[in-house]
C-alpha cells in the first residue's frame, strides 16, 4: 500500500523472514512491495554485511538469509513483541 | 509469550476496528442530515412565499455537512480497509500462531498507523466538534418541541413526530464524542509504541554498526 510507511529496518526484517528460504529477486521485490532500484538497495546492503547469502545457479540467482540474519530476525522479534509488554495497550 | 501478545494485538485490533466502523455510520448519518436539511431547505423556497436569508444559510451549512460527512466516510473506510486487511492477515495464520505472523501484524499496524497518522488526528478533531455540534442540535430541537409548565410542573410534548430525529441527532452526537475519545485513546497507545520503536532502532542501529566494525 502506498499510503503505508516502513521503516528500513521493518523492511531488513521482511527480507530476511521471507529469504528464509531461497528467494530470486523479482518474488523478493513483489513480496515485500518494493521498486526494483529500492529492492536492489537493500539486498545490496544485506548481501554486504553478512545477513544474505547470494547463490547463482546458472542464468539463476537466489537470496538466502544467513545465521547473522537469523540473530537480526530474532533481535527485531523481541524488540517488536516487547511493545505490547512495556507500553498501555487500546482497549474499549 | 508469543500467544499472549498476539491476543492483546488481536484484542486491539478488533477494537480499532468497531470504532473505525462505528465511524462509518456516523459519517452515513451526518450525510443523511446534511441531505435532509438540503432538502427541507430547497422545499422551503420553492412553497414559501419569500426567498428567506435563513433558508439560504441553512442549505449552505447543510451542502458543507453533507461534503463533511462524505468525505468523513471515505476517511474511516479507508483506516477501516487497512485494519481488515492485517485482521485477515491474522485469520489466514491462525494455527500455529507464530512468533514471526504476530510481529508481521504489528509491523503492518505500525505502518498503517503512520501513513494515516494526521488523517485520525484530524478525525479526532472533526469528531469532537461533530459532536457537539449534533448534541446542540439534539438539545435545541429537544427544547423546541418540549414544553414545560412552571405551575404545574408538567412537561408537554409537542409533536411526537420530532422524537426519532432528536433521538438520531442525540445518538450521532454520542457515537461522535465516542469516536473521539477512542480515537485519541488509539493514537496514544501508538505513539508510545512509535517512540519506543525509535529506541529499538537505535539499538537495531547500534548492532548493524557494530558487525560493520
Amino acid at each position: 500500500m502506498n499510503t503505508e510507511r516502513r521503516t528500513q529496518y521493518e523492511i531488513y526484517w521482511e527480507i530476511l523472514v521471507f529469504c528464509k528460504t531461497p528467494r530470486s529477486f523479482t518474488s523478493i521485490v513483489h513480496r515485500c512491495n518494493l521498486n526494483s532500484k529500492t529492492g536492489q538497495d537493500y539486498i545490496e546492503f544485506l548481501t554486504l554485511k553478512g545477513y544474505l547469502s547470494r547463490t547463482v545457479d546458472g542464468e539463476k540467482t537466489t537470496y538466502i538469509a544467513t545465521g547473522r540474519g537469523g540473530e537480526y530476525i530474532a533481535l527485531f522479534t523481541r524488540l517488536y513483541q516487547t511493545l505490547f509488554d512495556s507500553v498501555p495497550g487500546f482497549r474499549l | 509469550m508469543t500467544s499472549t501478545i498476539y491476543s492483546h494485538f488481536h484484542h486491539e485490533l478488533n477494537s480499532f476496528f468497531l470504532v473505525t466502523l462505528l465511524n462509518v455510520v456516523f459519517g452515513a448519518l451526518a450525510m443523511a442530515f446534511g441531505i435532509q436539511y438540503i432538502v427541507a431547505s430547497v422545499l422551503g423556497l420553492t412553497y414559501e412565499e419569500p426567498l428567506s436569508l435563513i433558508r439560504i444559510v441553512t442549505a449552505a451549512i447543510s451542502m458543507v455537512g453533507f461534503g463533511l460527512g462524505l468525505s468523513w466516510m471515505v476517511s474511516s473506510v479507508e483506516i477501516m480497509d487497512g485494519i481488515d486487511d492485517i485482521r485477515n492477515f491474522l485469520k489466514e495464520n491462525t494455527t500455529p500462531v507464530s512468533d514471526e505472523i504476530t510481529t508481521c501484524g504489528i509491523v503492518r499496524m505500525i505502518a498503517h498507523y503512520r501513513g494515516h497518522r494526521k488523517t485520525i488526528r484530524t478525525m479526532i478533531l472533526v469528531c469532537t466538534i461533530g459532536g457537539f455540534c449534533f448534541l446542540a442540535l439534539g438539545i435545541i430541537s429537544s427544547i423546541e418541541f418540549f414544553s414545560f409548565s412552571l405551575m404545574s410542573g408538567t412537561i408537554t410534548l409537542n409533536s411526537y413526530l420530532l422524537i426519532p430525529s432528536v433521538l438520531l441527532a442525540l445518538s450521532v452526537a454520542l457515537v461522535s464524542l465516542a469516536s473521539s475519545f477512542y480515537f485519541s485513546k488509539f493514537s496514544r497507545a501508538w505513539d508510545l509504541r512509535e517512540d519506543e520503536i525509535s529506541r529499538a532502532e537505535h539499538e537495531l542501529a547500534e548492532t548493524l554498526g557494530r558487525d560493520l566494525e
